[in-house]
């Protein structure tokens, strides 16, 4: 009964499924055909998606006229995230799975919530706006668009966005939050590091996305996911989106989905892109430096490292205020479901990336002994 | 630096409920309040009486087999924790942080269990019985927030 799912198989043409993510603020669900968003609901709390998710669930079902067993797969974020948050979306998507006996994907929850943003991103660059944003940083505005971002209109824009639930409109409402503030030293390097990333820009596995057309001539923007995880930490990771154009970006990884101090991470990227090869990039082809850096999500906490890359890149760097969407988190799991990747439903858990803290300090107490 | 130390001394439960709400009264959201003391010293007591300065309306009872109970309350919402019973391990996993910097007032009773989980900045309550229905209470602030007001708690004669 899951043979539709198979590739090359024309069934895929049926294949609807629901994407869910719990892992931050935004309690996010969508249902796909393939690729394509039928509907999505976001709502936004702090905390209790416990409370939210089945009924959003029940609601976005009913508007799409589908019952739970209509679906014929469930994608979900695996954080990291808010660890309770993380629970809820990962138990419910394994509980609707087990029930329907229809397969369960794993997302990391860092992925779909950069995938979104250089969704946003794209659609705002197509728009004019992001240019406008770097032309913002070459004048001088970059200082005022900084605290805007980390302002609370920021804030605003971002509850806006997550409330979106057309297909595409989240890329439109978040086209004014783009906020450019590399320092001053950015643009005169700018065309050097894009001639760096072009050939290495497709060089990923190929995952979510066939390279556009032309996309080694742009240079790769980097995408960096943050949300913040207290204590002066975020969840992070890069990706690296090329291609330009409202199609697909080119996607692929660049660094692993951790959590990290803020400010070791600055230094981190900044000495990666000072030397691309020695600072524990994950494959050689990601050497590359890009063409630009978006910080994207929870960019408010950490407005200090982020003046700091931007002062010190050498590219553009940009801040983009988003909330994680299904729909992002669907488009990732299309192309996997249709190779037909699997989580085994029953041993499905989920990816907290972070040692629990007293197991850190346990350690480090071991460590210490061992001396 | 030397840390302070604050003292308080109820000689019944209408003297706790009277330190509670003059706590309750400055504790911004994002508090968190550990409280210590051995079975019997008034910690779920205590408890209560800080539920009801910050307008808590329902009842309030120890946590000790639910871990943690949130409750609404007028002013602030009110996080009440009891580690009596779970490793430090487990209490990590319940993810305590997204209690401890949210917005409303934690108070964490057997605080001294988790030690490593707790944030730095934060008012640690300690009571000792000092006989009969008296007790005595030591608060230690840690940050600059707690560190005020107990100062100015000290000032008008609450806290010696």
């Amino acid at each position: 009964m899951t043979e539709w799912i198979i590739e090359g198989n024309v069934k895929m043409e049926l294949g609807r499924f629901l994407a869910v993510d719990t892992s931050t603020a935004s309690l996010t669900i969508a249902v796909l055909e393939q690729n394509r968003m039928l509907g999505e609901l976001n709502t936004v709390a702090e905390r209790n998606h416990s409370i939210g998710l089945l009924p959003n669930i029940r609601q976005l079902l009913a508007e799409l006229g589908m019952k739970p067993r209509d679906l014929q797969a469930v994608a979900v974020g695996r954080g990291p995230g808010s660890y309770t948050g993380v629970r809820i979306g990962v138990s419910t998507a394994k509980t609707f799975a087990w029930a329907l006996g229809i397969p369960l994907l794993g997302v990391s929850s860092l992925e779909a919530l950069a995938y979104g943003a250089a969704l946003a991103d794209r659609a705002a660059e197509a728009g004019g706006a992001a240019g406008a944003g770097d032309a913002a940083a070459r004048d001088g505005r970059a200082t005022e668009a900084a605290q805007r971002a980390s302002g609370s209109a920021a804030n605003t824009e971002v509850s806006g966005a997550a409330n979106a639930i057309a297909s595409g409109a989240a890329g439109v409402e978040s086209s004014g939050v783009v906020d450019a503030i590399a320092g001053s030293a950015a643009d005169a390097e700018a065309g050097g590091a894009a001639d760096a990333v072009a050939s290495s820009a497709e060089a990923g596995k190929g995952s979510a996305a066939v390279a556009a057309p032309g996309a080694g001539a742009v240079g790769a923007t980097w995408i960096v996911p943050l949300m913040d995880a207290r204590r002066t930490q975020a969840f992070t990771a890069v990706f690296a989106a090329a291609g330009e154009g409202t199609a697909p970006p080119a996607w692929r990884r660049v660094r692993a989905d951790g959590i990290r101090l803020m400010g070791d991470w600055a230094d981190e990227l900044l000495a990666q892109l000072a030397d691309p090869g020695a600072a524990g990039a994950d494959a050689a082809a990601d050497a590359a430096r890009p063409r630009r850096i978006v910080f994207a999500g929870d960019t408010a906490g950490f407005a200090e490292p982020i003046a700091r890359v931007a002062a010190q890149a050498g590219c553009a760097v940009a801040m983009l205020p988003h909330a994680l969407q299904a729909s992002a988190l669907g488009q990732l799991a299309w192309p996997r479901l249709a190779r037909g990747e699997r989580a085994d439903v029953h041993g499905f858990v989920p990816n907290y990336a972070q040692l629990p803290e007293a197991e850190v300090k346990l350690l480090a107490k071991a460590q210490k002994g061992d001396d | 630096m030397q840390q302070a130390v604050y003292t308080y001394r109820s000689c019944g439960e209408k003297d706790t409920d009277a330190l509670a709400a003059a706590l309750a009264a400055w504790l911004p959201a994002g508090a968190v309040l550990t409280l210590d003391g051995d079975l019997g010293a008034g910690k779920t007591r205590f408890s209560q009486g800080f539920a009801r300065a910050l307008g808590v309306t329902e009842i309030v009872n120890s946590p000790t087999f639910t871990i943690v109970k949130e409750y609404e309350g007028e002013r602030l919402p009110f996080y009440h924790m009891d580690m009596y019973r779970i490793s430090q391990q487990e209490a990590d996993e319940l993810g305590l942080d997204e209690y401890f910097y949210g917005d409303g007032a934690t108070l964490v009773e057997w605080a001294s269990l988790i030690a490593d989980l707790l944030p730095p900045e934060r008012l640690g309550i300690t009571i000792e019985v000092a006989g009969g229905s008296e007790r005595l209470f030591w608060l230690t602030p840690r940050g600059a927030v707690y560190e005020r007001g107990c100062r100015t708690m000290k000032e008008n004669g609450s806290l010696s």
